[in-house]
């Protein structure tokens, strides 16, 4: 409509749904659960919005029942990588140019069809193929994606009014380009909001995007693809590409047109990428944009004026909530000495009592660990822990993979602040805790911050003004996200933006306008309605 | 020999899981996020410092722990009694 100054719809945060018992938003998931469960599907790459299949397989399986399998999936290889970046780029040209309101309508319509037709599915297909009870798969694949839809598309239209100021007989003005490329989209499988948000912020700024989501995650991605598509997303503009993180992903990013890379996911393999990146600067059209959000080693810390009750919660439901696999989890937490002695008991019986099993019961708290490798890999340091002479698992420490990749919620004590359970992240359902005197708060507050490398979130608890102004003064650098008096995971879009600095990341802020600007390459734009037609200026009249 | 310097992780953990116990015990990660780590066998050991010689003494030994262990129950597991909690 190019007559008229449009205004985005004011994005409120979507509610979250209660499941109770009898609701009919239970009954419609369970039967959703069940159809999905009946069936198995065969997922293509689609490129160009055409389905490709390759021959080359992997496996869509359920974690807490690794031997029902969903579905299989093609993967990407070179060709299909090539075939990839031609169908973006052929795409990047409409879609850039295509008024910006048109763009952010495709996903305002994806947010009101998540919100109501792909509600059940986008959650049956999360809790099922990533371990998550209902909870978190409502405040994940329905709630988080919807709100980054709404307001990455208000933030877009904020970042279009931004303009310069113009002198007399002068306008300036800002174009807020897309960039000169496409934008390589890799994203985990702990969340499928993140999955939905990688690829589409970009695009909702004039991108175009390949896509490789992890692969443990295809399942739900594939039906974020049909959202996409369903919503009137042009061919094209996302591509998906799943398939092995190094195969698909070295010779996309050795590709001249990479214009950016929107990644979550490891330290080390964000750093691998970004030696790529360095190794191949001279070969890019553009200097390819890297916006990374990776680990954390978040810690809880506490002082001695704390509510023993909120502290439990909060390091009950942030240590363990999805298993611990969320890159904010509570992994460490600091707790005094007079603290800890009213605390000890009731915290290890609450963590003894949490409920595990499979998501289709919805009584559980806690699922599974999302595969193998990550159940290996969670139970070596476990196992490690219970060999150390400094360490002592107070709670939890038995796992079982017989039929779903089960790890007991663990709490480990340890006597070593150096601990390497305390230091290294687990990602798993592991909480180390580390006992200090009471008088050596500001001491074990140095101690929190020089411990581990990453900077994602952290809490402290207290009641204590003067010692929360401390906490906040001292571990300014320790967080991205910091808490007070709450647990260090749930940031909502909008409220928390998200992301942390360190080894944890570049901090572009998920869901905020801050991230929308990393994809927009601004062109100024000087324009003289009276230009001057002489090139000697007055002082030139006289010696 | 089975594994080799230029294979990938991804493939190393699909193919031989075992791998996983003996390269975390070098130090070397494997997995995190519960993901994969990217790169290949050569290129994580090189970023954590070991020579080529190391390296071809490295995976030498790896391949004669996957031989020894594959197969083998890889954890000894307690199975958690579900009716109790």
């Amino acid at each position: 409509m190019p007559n008229a100054k449009l205004n985005v719809p004011y994005p409120c945060n979507e509610p979250i749904l209660a499941y109770g018992a009898g609701s009919d938003e239970k009954k419609i998931l369970k039967a959703q659960i069940e159809e999905m469960k009946s069936e198995e599907l065969e997922i293509p790459l689609i490129i160009g919005g055409k389905e490709v299949k390759t021959g080359e397989l992997g496996e869509c399986r359920i974690p807490h029942d690794h031997a029902h399998r969903l579905g299989k999936y093609h993967k990407a290889g070179k060709k299909e990588i090539e075939m990839a970046i031609e169908a973006a780029l052929k795409a990047r040209k409409e879609w850039s140019e295509m008024a910006w309101e048109d763009r952010v309508a495709v996903f305002l319509r994806a947010a009101e069809l998540l919100s109501t037709k792909y509600r059940p599915i986008l959650n049956a297909a999360t809790m099922l193929t990533q371990s998550k009870n209902v909870f978190q798969a409502e405040i994940d694949s329905a709630c988080e994606l919807i709100d980054f839809f709404r307001f990455n598309s208000y933030y877009a239209m904020q970042i279009y009014e931004r303009q310069p100021n113009s002198s007399r007989g002068i306008w300036n003005t800002l174009e807020h380009r897309g960039l000169e490329g496409f934008i390589f989209a890799v994203t985990p499988f702990n969340f499928t909001s993140i999955a939905g948000n990688l690829p589409s912020a970009p695009t909702i700024m004039g991108n175009v995007s390949l896509w490789k989501p992890a692969s443990s995650s295809v399942y739900s991605a594939y039906y974020l693809m049909k959202l996409f598509k369903e919503a009137g997303l042009p061919d094209g503009v996302i591509n998906f590409i799943p398939g092995s993180g190094a195969k698909v992903g070295v010779p996309v990013m050795k590709s001249p047109y990479l214009a950016g890379i929107h990644f979550t996911g490891s330290t080390n393999t964000f750093q691998n990428m970004w030696k790529t990146v360095g190794d191949n600067i001279r070969s890019y059209k553009t200097y390819p944009r890297i916006v990374g959000e990776t680990g954390g080693k978040d810690f809880v810390f506490a002082h001695s004026s704390v509510n023993a009750k909120a502290l439990q919660t909060a390091l009950i439901r942030g240590a363990f909530e999805y298993q611990g696999q969320k890159c904010s989890a509570a992994s460490r937490s600091y707790i005094p000495e007079s603290v800890w002695t009213e605390l000890k008991d009731d915290l290890l019986e609450e963590t003894k009592n949490l409920k595990m099993g499979t998501v289709e019961d919805f009584t559980n708290f806690v699922n599974a660990v999302i595969d193998k490798s990550a159940f290996d890999s969670i139970t070596s340091y476990i196992d490690f822990a219970k060999k150390s002479e400094d360490a002592e698992i107070l709670v939890g420490g038995n796992y079982d993979d017989s039929e779903g990749y089960f790890i007991e919620p663990t709490i480990i004590l340890t006597s070593n602040p150096h601990f390497k359970t305390i230091e290294e992240e687990i990602f798993g359902p592991v909480l180390t805790v580390y006992i200090y005197p009471d008088e050596k708060y500001e001491e074990t507050l140095h101690l929190c911050d020089k411990t581990s490398s990453y900077a994602l979130t952290g809490a402290i608890f207290a009641d204590d003004r003067e010692a929360i102004v401390k906490a906040k003064e001292i571990l300014r650098h320790a967080a991205g996200n910091f808490y007070v008096n709450d647990k260090p995971t749930g940031a909502v879009v909008g409220q928390q933006p998200f992301g942390g600095s360190r080894a944890s990341g570049t901090n572009d802020k998920a869901g905020d306008m801050v991230n929308l600007l990393r994809w927009v390459s601004p062109r100024t734009i000087k324009e003289n309605f009276n230009p001057p037609i002489d090139y000697r200026y007055p002082f030139m009249n006289e010696k | 020999m089975k594994i080799t310097r230029d294979m990938w992780m991804e493939e190393i953990l699909e193919k031989f899981p075992i791998s996983q116990d003996f390269l975390s015990k070098q130090g070397i990660v494997c997995v995190r996020c519960g993901e994969p780590v990217w790169g290949s066998l050569e290129e994580l050991m090189k970023d954590k410092g070991f020579s080529e010689e190391e390296i071809d003494e490295n995976i030498i030994q790896l391949n004669k722990y996957v031989e020894e262990n594959e197969g083998k129950a890889q954890k000894q597991k307690k199975v958690i009694d579900y009716e109790k909690i």
